[in-house]
């Protein structure tokens, strides 16, 4: 099995292998069905917000990953023993400090119309299971700070990837054909359960017998 | 009895669409919530009971703190209070799971501390109305039960098609549909299930209607 630790030896190539590991190797939503819940909202949103979440979530999850990371090395283990059980909440601390700042910024930098549309998908691309679990992920394989940068990137493509895949999907089904109560989340499920089966086929998962 | 039941329901049914999580208005058949714990954990019943006394620890008391919490929050901040209320309950919930009962969590790994981000513990923040602890409390709980009896159909239905066994005791020499135990398979078997829900619902509506 590749780790990321593996093959991470410093240098761009070795940057780029990361993000490659994240996106396809270890694809956030397809392989550990992460931000599952919110993705299967998003089929059915207006594309444009469903890229603007993308775009935000990509955003976040980078600089969740750095602040994650130094609280991670610096604050948890002033805890000692009971690091394990309060390292979710200086996580989710780290995710309110960005999420702060993602405001300020959106509010300083946009138009009043932009900053509202950024506003409103905020809390949802911040408060996600994807930036959440990366965050863990990276803290406990204890990732070195390039290698946290770029799993995070790589986790945030992949579960544009994943959004990409299904969109294309949605847009090709034939409504009509489907039977009533199939319509809509169960679909959507089904797809991402045989998009899934696709990349264990690619990266060759084995079954677990 | 069913009779009973269905009269309830059609004297009810405007109220009932709103206020009940278990059945018409389950909170994983309807709005997709907490897909991540039944798709990622669920794979059987064992794990399934480790992550169900998670959720029954930590839903209703965010619930609570998270309302008395954001009161006095904005509601484009409300999020950060639910989150925050969950991460602390978690504390204790991990605590208790990890520590008192000393239950084996390895299998469960990073889907445990994931409850703190997790729409169906925190997606009450998407709301504008305030909620109060009375009502907090009552929701928690209903819509806890509405998760839990997912859970538990979801990981029977794998851990005996996936793989062959119930509570680790073997039924099948070899597992039906082995890819249900991984998370492609998952979703393939929520997604049914929810669709087959789905139709249920709406045959008991459609019955409810007729009288």
């Amino acid at each position: 099995m590749i780790t990321a630790n593996a093959i991470f030896s410093g240098g761009i190539g070795g940057f780029l292998l990361v993000i490659f590991y994240a996106v396809f190797t270890q694809n956030a939503v397809l392989s550990r069905g992460l931000g599952s819940s919110r993705l299967t909202k998003l089929i059915g949103d207006d594309e444009k917000d469903a890229w603007l979440f993308a775009v935000l979530l990509l955003i976040i999850q980078v600089l969740c990953g750095t602040v994650g990371w130094m609280a991670n090395r610096w604050l948890v283990p002033l805890f000692g023993s009971f690091r394990t059980h309060l390292r979710p909440l200086i996580l989710a601390l780290s995710i309110c400090t960005v999420f702060f700042l993602m405001f300020l910024l959106s509010v300083q930098l946009f138009n009043l119309e932009k900053a509202r549309r950024i506003v409103r998908q905020l809390p949802i691309a911040a408060f996600n299971c994807c930036i959440m679990g990366t965050m863990l992920l990276t803290c406990s394989q204890q990732y070195s700070f390039g290698q946290t940068v770029a799993f995070s990137i790589g986790s945030a493509v992949g579960y544009m990837l994943s959004l990409l895949l299904m969109q294309a999907g949605s847009r090709k089904l034939d409504r009509s054909q489907i039977p009533e109560s199939f319509r809509g989340l169960p679909t959507t499920l089904v797809y991402l359960g045989i998009l899934s089966l696709v990349f264990y086929g690619l990266i060759g998962h084995s079954l677990a017998v | 009895m069913i009779e009973k039941l269905k009269s309830y329901y059609a004297i009810h049914m405007e109220r009932l669409e709103h206020r009940d999580r278990i059945f018409i208005n389950n909170p994983v058949v309807m709005q997709g919530l907490g897909l991540v714990p039944i798709v990622a954990v669920g794979t059987n019943m064992k794990n399934a009971c480790v992550m169900a006394l998670a959720v029954l620890l930590l839903l209703t008391p965010t619930r609570v703190l998270a309302a008395l919490f954001s009161r006095s929050t904005q509601f484009r901040f409300k999020a950060v209070a639910y989150c925050i209320s969950a991460a602390t309950v978690y504390v204790l919930v991990s605590w208790l799971l990890l520590d008192v009962f000393k239950l084996p969590s390895q299998t469960i790994g990073l889907y445990l501390p994931l409850l703190v981000t997790e729409p169906l513990v925190i997606k009450r923040y998407a709301h504008t109305s305030q909620e109060s602890v009375t009502k907090a409390v009552t929701k928690g709980l209903i819509t806890t039960a509405g998760f839990l009896i997912v859970l538990f159909i979801s990981a029977a239905l794998r851990e005996i098609i996936g793989a062959g066994t119930f509570f680790g005791k073997t039924l099948f020499k070899t597992a039906p549909i082995p890819y249900l135990s991984m998370i492609g398979g998952g979703f393939i078997l929520v997604g049914i299930l929810i669709a087959l829900w789905r139709n249920l619902v709406h045959g008991f509506k459609r019955e409810v209607h007729k009288r």
